[in-house]
């Protein structure tokens, strides 16, 4: 028995430390994904086809939508291998309980959701400044306003947000799945028939999901729902965990 | 054919794969492990940040999207438009001039045909007037073609040809107009919907009002399908 009082939150923080020096493959997927995006953006975002009168106009959008969808995406299949055996063992190299280890996974998880986030929203002006320099035959070059510095942080935030919450859908998924690996399996086709026969009684939860998050047009109320979101989905990724510690 | 339907499920499929590997601690592919990734993620910010660097410092102006605002000054402007050409008042149409055709004319009837034009029919106007003998005048009129609020310096003008007694009206060689429109991102529009904000919204006006305005001596006969033109009376 020692002596020796141990802190959580230093051993939080010495975790969260160690997992940044050793989770490095994910700054390398974190690149590869965001310039894979920045490859298709290159074709636009969008386009769109007008007549008038003896012209046809046609313009081609260019935004990091893309590339920030993949970041969400990135962010998503990151927390669900974090779950995996091999990274969850890791943490018994350090003095560690379950606690401390999803409190470790979980703040680096969103350190590194908001470094995705922020590279995601920088990585715009290099996809706007290809698109100026490299693709020719547009005479016109048309900016959207890019607003003010407060719509700056606002968009920012709510990247960052967004980005975090897909993380907790992950990390919940990948914590039911080690629960028996045959939900590797059954948990997609359970989630997709669901989904499928409440769309077919009228109930589409992935439309009033995306509607309930990304339609609010009001920071504070965006902030409180995807906060809630994430909470929730964290909270029972913990549940999920210390039924997992029970199996062990 | 059947490879480029399922190209996008292939990509997205490989992108998956990839990531795993790169991610997954137990696979054994190890590019990008150890201090690596961390070198590779501090190069591509530094990148990224001289990116935007360089881009904001392009001599490029910012332009909030006009949207509706603009969109209501030119349905303003295409009414005057099409209330003068109705009414005939010719001074007021001088500034949306762009091009003049006159041609010798001594005949008793002119037949008026019009090319097939499958979208965007060419609006005829033809007034009888005592100011002129012997010659027909075409003008055509157009309100400057907008797009999110800046006036598009090409100007249409359709072909038209005078053949005996036949006055031909084609559409014209199309202006191809390409633009690249930079915008931001879905999570800055989010909480920015006010009208106009969408790029979507209004960027080409649907406002531009276009008149063929012919002038033929009084007592000329006409002949052309009715529903071609328009027959303008000034007084």
């Amino acid at each position: 028995m020692s002596l020796i009082e141990v802190q959580t939150s230093e051993i939080v923080k010495r975790q969260i430390g160690y997992k940044w020096r050793a989770y490095t493959g994910v700054f390398t997927s974190l690149v590869v994904i965001q310039l894979l995006g920045l490859l298709f953006s290159l074709n636009g975002t969008g386009q769109m086809g007008s007549g008038r009168t003896g012209y046809d106009v046609k313009i081609t959008y260019f935004t990091a939508d893309i590339i920030v969808g993949f970041t969400i995406f990135w962010g998503f299949l990151t927390a669900f291998l974090l779950t995996t055996k091999a990274y969850r063992e890791d943490d018994f190299a350090f003095v560690t309980n379950r606690k401390t280890s999803t409190l470790s996974t979980i703040a680096f998880l969103f350190m590194i959701c908001v470094i995705g986030a922020l590279t995601a929203l920088l990585s715009s002006f290099a996809l706007k400044l290809l698109a100026y320099v490299i693709l020719p035959g547009e005479e016109m070059l048309l900016i959207q306003g890019m607003g003010d510095v407060g719509t700056w942080l606002q968009g920012i935030f709510a990247t960052i947000l967004i980005v975090f919450m897909f993380s907790s859908l992950g990390y919940l998924a990948g914590m039911i799945i080690q629960l028996n690996k045959m939900l590797v399996i059954v948990l997609p086709v359970v989630v997709v028939g669901l989904m499928i026969l409440l769309s077919r009684g009228g109930f589409q939860v992935e439309e009033y999901f995306f509607q309930f998050i990304f339609e609010e047009n009001q920071a504070w109320l965006f902030t409180l729902k995807t906060i809630a979101v994430t909470t929730i989905f964290y909270a029972l990724a913990v549940l999920v965990s210390n039924r997992l510690e029970v199996k062990r | 054919m059947i490879v480029e339907a399922f190209l996008p499920i292939f990509l997205l499929l490989a992108v998956i794969i990839g990531l795993i590997l790169l991610i997954n601690k137990s696979s054994r592919f190890s590019f990008g492990r150890g201090r690596a990734g961390l070198w590779m993620l501090i190069g591509y910010s530094c990148l990224l940040v001289v990116s935007a660097v360089v881009f904001l410092a392009l001599p490029i102006g910012n332009t909030d999207l006009q949207g509706k605002e603009s969109e209501r000054k030119e349905e303003q402007t295409s009414q005057a438009f099409y209330d003068a050409v109705l009414q005939g008042k010719i001074n007021e149409m001088e500034k949306w001039l762009i091009h003049e055709w006159s041609f010798p004319f001594n005949e008793e009837q002119l037949i008026l045909q019009v090319g097939a034009n499958d979208v965007n029919s060419i609006n005829i106007f033809v007034e009888h007037t005592d100011g002129l003998t012997d010659t027909i005048e075409a003008s055509y009129y157009q309100t400057p073609l907008m797009i999110d609020g800046f006036e598009v310096e090409e100007k249409y003008t359709p072909a038209v040809h005078m053949d005996m007694t036949t006055l031909t009206i084609y559409p014209g060689e199309t202006k191809d107009l390409k633009y690249k429109m930079f915008g931001s991102e879905f999570p800055f529009r989010m909480f920015n919907r006010e009208e106009g904000t969408m790029w979507m919204d209004s960027i080409v006006s649907h406002w531009n009002g276009s008149a063929l305005y012919i002038r033929v001596p009084e007592g000329l006969e006409v002949f052309a399908d009715q529903s071609n033109y328009t027959e303008v009376d000034p007084s």
